[in-house]
């Protein structure tokens, strides 16, 4: 794998990164990209073909490192577990290691010098650390990509059809493009997303992860 | 297997073998003229990677205004095949 290019799952935070705030972006479903994270690391592995899927599970088919820590840890934790799982079920297990995963991605693209790490003081009393970008110039063009690709009758490659998947589950979708843009091209995105087993994987993932949230709220009746 | 223009895929197609077959089609399809097929009929299993090779074939040969036709897949795969909306770019022939 290039060192020079960017992951699915680097790409996503990229996206995700609120320019202004350099934190995660506010209104996205915080658990949504926990498990679109998750996704995009399986997602890479299969691009890589260190793993592939079906309908029902989801299974390695070689552990040759890929020179990425991240993603050769995610491989060698399916390689160690002895049950075979379904893709949506590993999505929901990587994607419950949330915050330690995203800041181990923010911290490779930190690194590579596309992220800038900013000490900040909130109420002059409290530290807080801000990830805004240093040139934009990579989520510009992740999101140039997609907007063609949407906007377009081409056959999507693996690659790009898994990002919109990406940003369809995690509702950022709505963040990057008009709703009138999105209401005119809905048949398009899910025409897109519905061609990759691990989208709609992800999607049943975000979908039960949700359910979750809701069965755990407790019902308030106002008489 | 390899039959002219066309080809004929059969048994299991995975992230194990699909590079393999991904090289073969790609080398035949300079000899297309208007579409060319692949012969399912013989195909049991594919897996997404497998998937994948049709997307990649059918976009190679859209660019040179040509098409994918796949020919009789079994129920189970042109289950899939419906599922995963591929009806919508590449022509089938149940």
């Amino acid at each position: 794998m290039s060192s020079n290019h960017l992951t699915l799952a680097e790409e996503l935070i990229l996206i995700t990164l609120d320019d202004s705030s350099g934190k995660l972006f506010p209104n996205a479903k915080p658990f949504a990209i926990d498990i679109a994270i998750a996704a995009s690391l399986i997602m890479e592995l299969t691009l890589n073909g260190r793993i592939d899927t079906d309908s029902e599970k989801l299974f390695v088919i070689s552990t040759i490192p890929t020179g990425n820590h991240i993603l050769d840890n995610t491989l060698a934790e399916i390689d160690s577990e002895k049950t075979t799982l379904s893709t949506s079920a590993w999505i929901t297990r990587i994607g419950g290691k949330g915050e330690s995963l995203n800041q181990l991605i923010i911290k490779s693209l930190v690194d590579r010098g596309l992220l800038m790490s900013v000490e900040k003081r909130l109420l002059w009393v409290f530290k807080t650390r801000v990830y805004p970008p240093t040139s934009g110039i990579e989520e510009r063009e992740v999101r140039a990509r997609v907007l063609h690709l949407i906007n377009s009758d081409e056959i999507p490659n693996p690659r790009d059809s898994l990002i919109v998947g990406l940003l369809q589950a995690t509702s950022l979708m709505n963040h990057l493009f008009t709703s009138d843009l999105l209401e005119t091209l809905q048949v398009r995105i899910n025409y897109i997303v519905n061609l990759e087993e691990i989208n709609r994987s992800l999607s049943a993932a975000v979908q039960e992860a949700w359910q979750k949230v809701i069965d755990s709220t407790p019902v308030v009746r106002i008489w | 297997m390899i039959t002219g223009s066309n080809y004929k895929l059969s048994g299991r197609v995975d992230g194990t073998n699909a590079e393999h077959y991904e090289t073969e089609i790609s080398d035949l399809l300079k000899e297309a003229d208007q579409s060319f097929s692949i012969d399912l009929s013989d195909l049991n299993y594919i897996s997404s990677i497998g998937l994948r090779i049709f997307l990649k074939v059918a976009k190679a040969l859209k660019s040179d205004d040509k098409k994918l036709v796949l020919v009789k897949p079994n129920a189970d795969i042109l289950d899939l095949l419906l599922m995963s909306g591929f009806d919508k770019i590449i022509e089938i022939q149940h």
